[in-house]
This record gives structure tokens, sequence and C-alpha cells, in this order.
């Protein structure tokens, strides 16, 4: 009976790994927002502005050029839902990139984050899944 | 037009987690600014939220609040260089960024989305804003205010400007 009980939790766990799939690498997640760089930001509701997605991280990966400041940033995915245009709600990856500015004495001076979310299967950028701040 | 509450002064030295339950509330690396703004203000504009950052956070019944500075520019009634503001606005929101990001389109000033952008509450005197280095509510005398920021956010081939906008 013990036996059985750890192949019911072993086999839960790995279902529940199966039904998300592998991680995507950094080079997949900053592979899959660079290739849409020519995105108008218009067409993305939480993250609109009248330029596109290659200026918008030009804007925030330039902070700290020819500055004493330093520009860090930070990646990460973790599993999330996304709702298609067509209302069904498919699993995702929800991934980040994060760059906060700060001076030379550790004060911050600024932050931006792209959150955008990426199909499990073939890790493509789903449109209309940006969020910028 | 809502109100500042009469109760801001509360809210001095707290953390964004004391207003916001979603997962943005517990980051202390992102800018908050516009976030501790919009929580005091109850402003939930169009676009990006607390609520609608994650799609555990939007599961969760609390209302969201916007949380991008440029959103806050543009959906105030009115707005101008902060010293072309009229002397019987006492109480305001108060921008800072760079004169770069900031441009006329028509009648009317647009802010753009470079990164380096801030924004707080004139009352009595003082700017209430959120203090992203030290991660929690802070309170400055408006000419410190502009001395902080104006040093900040210097940089070289423009300069800092300061925005009022009435309250929303």
């Amino acid at each position: 009976m013990k036996y059985f009980l750890i192949f019911v939790f072993l086999s839960g766990c790995a279902a529940q790994a199966r039904d998300i799939g592998r991680q995507p690498s950094g080079e997949d997640v900053f592979g899959a927002i660079l290739k849409h760089g020519d995105s108008d930001l218009q067409s993305e509701p939480l993250c609109k502005a009248d330029i596109k997605l290659h200026e918008q991280l030009a804007l925030s990966l330039s902070v700290a050029f020819e500055s004493e400041n330093t520009a860090l940033i930070k990646s990460t995915c973790s599993p999330s839902k996304f709702e298609l245009s067509s209302e069904e709600l498919i699993d995702v990856w929800d991934c980040s990139i994060q760059i906060s500015e700060t001076s030379d004495e550790g004060e911050f001076i600024s932050s931006s984050i792209f959150v955008f979310s990426l199909a499990t299967d073939d890790f493509k950028y789903l449109k209309g899944s940006l969020r910028c701040r | 037009m809502k109100k500042i509450p009469a109760d801001l002064a509360n809210s001095l030295g707290k953390n964004i987690k004391d207003y916001c339950a979603f997962s943005i509330g517990v980051d202390n690396s992102e800018n908050h600014c516009a976030h501790y703004v919009s929580h005091i203000m109850k402003y939930e504009l169009a676009g990006a939220t607390c609520k609608n950052a994650t799609w555990a956070d939007k599961q969760k019944a609390d209302k969201g609040v916007t949380i991008r500075v440029n959103d806050l520019f543009s959906a105030s009634p009115e707005k101008g260089l902060l010293p072309n503001k009229a002397a019987a606005i006492t109480e305001c929101l108060v921008f800072v960024t760079l004169a770069s990001n900031v441009k006329t389109v028509g009648q009317n000033l647009v802010m753009e989305t470079h990164p380096r952008k801030h924004v707080g509450i004139l009352s009595q005197g003082k700017v209430w804003n959120y203090s992203n280095t030290r991660n929690m509510v802070v309170a400055d005398l408006l000419p410190i205010f502009q001395a902080k920021f104006s040093s900040a956010y210097k940089t070289t081939g423009t300069s800092v400007e300061f925005y009022y906008g009435k309250l929303i």
C-alpha cells in the first residue's frame, strides 16, 4: 500500500511537470522578445505607447549609458495562464526582464519591467501579453 | 476629482505592502511611486494595474490601482510646468522626469515612457512620495524634493523638469 501511494504521488508530480513542460532558457526568453522588437506597443493593452517594442527596450537598457550608475538586469519565468482573444485559457510561461538603475552610492534611480507570456510548446511570444512598468 | 484623504500623514514610513495585496506589493525592487499615489487616491485607470500584473493576481477579489506614472500624467485634467502652477492650487500631483520625456501634442502635454520619472502628492507644502531606495513613504518639502530629483535624474543632453497635475 505504501509503495502504491508513493507511486501515485510521484506519478502526480510527473504529470504536473509534464503539463507545463520544460522551462524556457534565458536564450529562449531574450530571443522571443527581441524577435518581436518591431511590434507596435499600441497593440499591447498593458504596455500602450506610441513607439515600438525595440525602442522601449533601447530606452530601458540604456539608462546607465556612459554614467557612473549601474543597470542590473534580472530575468525569470514562472508558470501562469493566459487568456487568448478567443477567451480560451491556456498554460504559459510568464517571463519577466527587469532593469534596475542605481547610483554609485546604491540609491534607486529607475526601474523598468517587461513581463510577457511564452507558449509552453515552442516558447513563442504571445501577442497581447506584454505588461510594462 | 478625488480629494486627498485627510489621513495622508498616516502613510508616512509605510511600505507598499501595507497598501497592496498583489504580488507587486511585496517586490521592493520595483518603482512604486505611481503605485503608492494610486492606492492613496484610489486611481484605477485603464491599462496596467497591480491587479493585472499576473494571472494569479487577477483572480483575487481586491481592487487594483494604476502603476504607471505616465498613465497618471495623461489622466490629469490640467497639467503644466511646476513654476507655472497657479498659487491657488495647493494640492495636486507633482511629476518629475527628463524634459525630453514630455512632448506637446496639440494643446496637451504627453509624458512618454523613459524610466526616469516619479510622482508624488503635493499637500501642505510637502510632496508625499514613495522612496524606492528606503522602501517607504516619505514627505519632502517641495524644494528638497526638487533638489533630490534634479540630482538623481541629471542626464547629459537634457534637463530635469517638474510638472504639476490637477487631481484626477
